[in-house]
């Protein structure tokens, strides 16, 4: 559940397919993910999961796996 | 000084309303100052906000990153004021006119956000060079006014446009209740030069630096450089580091080989984040040759780039343009920043220290400069403390009830 | 060991002489490396000895002495507009070249002795002979006496007028104050001199749109068929009119009958060493300068046909160390020593100025 929602979020703030939000997708190796789109990625997670990540968990955020692993420290089960 | 009676009449096509664009515009500027002020923190403004914050954010403005900025920061705005009690009220101050800045075409958002949250009435000059990122803020503002639900703010909120050769700056300086003025200086000096209200409230923005202090001591693995050059890319990236709180200077704690594997992994990063630039390499070498040359500064060079080391930054800063030149100044303990804080000074970003220790030295009354210390990687997250004004306080009034 | 001063300069007068006496047009890329090469390094030497601000600049190159020009230090031009930079003693200046470039900027501030003011002429005039012959030509100005006068704000355009005056006579300005043409003068010249040599000089712009602009309008054309025409500014204010060197020379030899037409680039701060165009359409490095191109984007040497920014490095200056500058200028190199012209050495051309840096930030763009 919580899988489908964080591939959904992925796929809106960047525009992506279903199959490219993999664990190892990493920020700023496509054009997709730059600085701007992080934002949106951001926002649109916290208002999937209703939570607000701090600045810190933001700038981590590097990765797929990294989201699970952030997300996992505010209750959210994978 | 320009006196009320005396500014001769405008033509009324002298100025145009950008914002809400719909319905009669004549009237527009009697209907801002017939209306009556909003509550404070009322339901309406909060929705409102929420909604543009929403609308900001949209994948659509991905070529934006000023007004994606924007529209995250949207979501987390608040105002925490003292609760109002019987013994204080919070009362708007009243028709507040915005002065936007030239080339930033985000900032006026910001504190246009915190008088409308505060109820007040506002009239905001947005700048006459139209650009792609006016125009869209405008279009997402425009769209909210038009529904039934915002028309109240409709009536109280005006944007609008006109010539530098226009009398409506005094016009409307003679009306507000308080004025709210971005900068650079010269800007803030000439709106200032028209009269206003006895009572008339000025808030201003004007030119600032800003700097980092980092502690290369802590700076013993390539994770923890790695983590320090992410979030001063963060705090440089818009703007060209030419933002006024963007660290031009960095006070530096440490040695010579950290500071460069510092600037070698902001390299790596800014490579991956920047476009290729005919002049960026040139401005570096004006700008690095300058201070080798006027005062024999060293110069680091790494990737995209320049750092330069000197004990005498105020013989430099005046040629800095941002293009990704630091200037560092070594110092042995956070004390020694004393010698170069002046008023110009508006941020202090840090990191390898505790906010205690950079604040114990700002209580020293001879220092007149430094009105924020934040976490390296928050430079640009604007605040209602901003620039030594608390413009909570700035945009209302406080009734004291006895 | 430290060398002193003198003997550097004495080093330094030999290594020109040397040059001076070779071809301006004759050098190889072999011959530049044998004589040109040694002399910019001892320039080097000099400027780091009597000049702090240079020798503090070169603690950013590379200790090692120079294998070839392109290893040589420079340093950007701008550095004239913003700072003094001088390599004599105050009761050595000779003259204080001022140039502004554009409105409102600074001007470039070039701090000349005697001995350099003159090599700049011996230079100047040595490069010019290989086009105008020996002889000094009646001269036709296509610009307005004012532009010199006494009241003139100094400008680019008097530097360029002041500078060749000396290679002609007779010197006629072909418009007036308000920069319409003064027929009366221009038909008296073309009566007088016509049939023989002339010098024509204007800047680019200048020719085309208050000379030949004003021909084409009166449809008339003169007859110089032994004219010269030199010209220089460059062709940004003729963007916008699409006009290039072809359409340039086409037009010129349609309504004054000149084929001789030569382009030069220079600058206030390089005074003399010229880059002049060759009869294939080409700027050639004499003698006495060469060129080099970067990539803007890391300063590393480019090769041939791929834009950069211009470096120049000249044999002059001994007073201020402005013997090898980073311009702001784009240009192409085409090649070295092959030009069809028969001329040697590198040849390139000037594409335009680099793009002004945008301000960004909160600024005072409004009131």
């Amino acid at each position: 559940m919580s899988q489908q929602k964080l591939t959904a979020a992925f796929v809106h703030a960047l525009g992506l397919t279903d199959d490219k939000v993999t664990d190892d997708l990493t920020y700023n190796t496509i054009p997709e993910w730059d600085s701007t789109a992080h934002m949106i990625l951001i926002a649109e997670l916290e208002d999937t999961f209703d939570i607000m990540l701090d600045t810190d968990d933001i700038i981590d955020m590097s990765s797929v796996a990294e989201a699970k692993r952030i997300l996992a420290k505010y209750n959210v089960q994978f | 000084m320009i006196h009320m009676n005396e500014y001769p009449p405008t033509d009324k096509d002298d100025i145009t309303l950008l914002a809400p664009s719909f319905g009669s515009d004549c009237d527009w500027l009697n209907e801002v100052q017939a209306a009556s002020c909003m509550p404070v923190k009322d339901a309406i403004a909060l929705s409102f906000v929420k909604a543009l914050s929403k609308s900001l954010l949209d994948p659509k403005n991905k070529n934006f990153p000023e007004i994606v900025a924007l529209g995250f920061w949207l979501r987390n705005v608040s105002c925490p004021l003292t609760a109002q009690s019987d013994a204080q009220l919070h009362k708007p101050i009243g028709l507040t006119v915005h002065f936007a800045p030239g080339n930033v075409d985000t900032m006026f958002v910001y504190s246009w956000c915190y008088g409308l949250l505060l109820g007040n009435k506002n009239i905001v000059r947005l700048a006459s060079q139209v650009t792609p990122i006016q125009s869209a803020l405008i279009n997402a503002i425009n769209a909210l006014l038009q529904l039934p639900e915002f028309a109240q703010l409709a009536a109280r909120n005006k944007f609008v446009q006109y010539p530098k050769t226009s009398n409506w700056t005094a016009r409307l300086s003679a009306i507000a209740d308080a004025r709210v003025i971005w900068g650079g200086d010269t800007s803030v000096n000439s709106i200032r030069a028209y009269a206003a209200k006895p009572r008339t409230r000025d808030i201003c923005f004007a030119d600032r630096v800003s700097a980092a202090i980092l502690n290369g001591d802590e700076l013993d693995n390539n994770d923890k450089i790695a983590h320090t050059a992410q979030r001063l890319l963060r705090d440089t990236l818009p703007y060209d580091q030419q933002a006024c709180s963007s660290p031009r200077m960095i006070f530096w704690q440490g040695s010579t080989s950290a500071l460069t594997a510092l600037l070698e992994s902001l390299a790596e990063l800014l490579n991956e984040q920047i476009q290729p630039s005919l002049t960026r390499a040139n401005e570096q070498l004006v700008f690095s040759q300058y201070a080798a040359a006027n005062n024999g500064a060293e110069v680091i060079w790494r990737g995209q780039i320049t750092a330069i080391v000197t004990q005498q930054p105020e013989a430099v800063i005046s040629q800095h343009l941002g293009q990704w030149c630091f200037i560092v100044i070594p110092v042995t303990q956070p004390s020694d920043i004393g010698a170069y804080i002046t008023d110009r000074f508006q941020t202090l970003t840090y990191a390898g220290y505790q906010s205690e220790e950079i604040a114990t030295i700002l209580t020293a009354p001879q220092y007149t400069g430094i009105d924020r210390v934040v976490p390296i990687g928050e430079a640009l997250d604007f605040n209602y403390l901003w620039d030594g004004i608390d413009l909570l306080s700035g945009l209302t009034r406080v009734v004291n009830v006895r | 060991m430290s060398t002193s001063t003198k003997d550097i300069q004495a080093c330094y007068q030999q290594q020109f002489d040397a040059l001076l006496s070779q071809p301006v047009f004759g050098l190889d890329r072999a011959a530049k490396q044998r004589l040109l090469l040694p002399l910019l390094a001892t320039l080097t030497e000099l400027h780091q000895q009597r000049c702090a601000g240079f020798a503090n600049i070169l603690g950013s190159f590379s200790n090692e002495s120079a294998s070839t020009i392109d290893t040589l230090p420079f340093l950007a031009v701008r550095l004239f507009k913003l700072m003094e930079l001088k390599s004599v003693a105050n009761e050595d200046v000779f003259r204080l070249l001022q140039s502004s470039g554009t409105t409102g900027q600074t001007p470039a501030r070039v701090t000349l002795d005697k001995a350099t003011s003159q090599r700049q002429s011996k230079v100047l005039v040595a490069i010019l002979q290989q086009v105008l012959g020996k002889q000094r030509l009646p001269m036709l100005i296509i610009d307005a006496p004012a532009t010199v006068g006494r009241d003139a704000a100094f400008s680019a355009r008097a530097a360029g007028i002041q500078g060749l005056a000396f290679f002609g006579r007779h010197h006629t300005y072909a418009l007036n104050d308000d920069m319409t043409p003064n027929w009366s003068a221009i038909s008296q010249f073309c009566a007088e001199h016509g049939s023989g040599p002339v010098l024509v000089f204007g800047f680019t712009f200048m020719v085309w749109q208050y000379w030949l602009d004003a021909l084409a309008q009166k449809n008339q054309t003169l007859n110089l068929p032994h004219g010269v025409l030199l010209h220089s500014g460059g062709w940004k204010k003729l963007e916008h009119l699409k006009v290039d060197n072809t359409a340039f020379k086409r037009t010129i030899k349609d309504f004054t009958g000149i084929t001789a037409v030569h382009n030069f680039y220079g600058m206030a701060e390089q005074v003399g060493s010229i880059f002049m165009e060759c009869s294939h359409g080409y700027l050639h490095a004499p003698s006495f300068a060469d060129v080099v191109a970067r990539d803007p984007n890391t300063l590393r040497v480019t090769g041939f046909e791929q834009q950069g920014l211009l470096q120049v490095l000249s044999a002059v200056p001994t007073s201020y160390p402005g013997h090898s500058l980073l311009t702001e200028d784009l240009g192409v190199l085409h090649g070295e020593d092959d030009c069809a012209c028969g001329w040697k050495g590198k040849y390139f051309s000037v594409s335009g100025r680099l793009p002004k840096v945008e301000v960004r930030g909160c600024s005072d763009t409004h009131e």
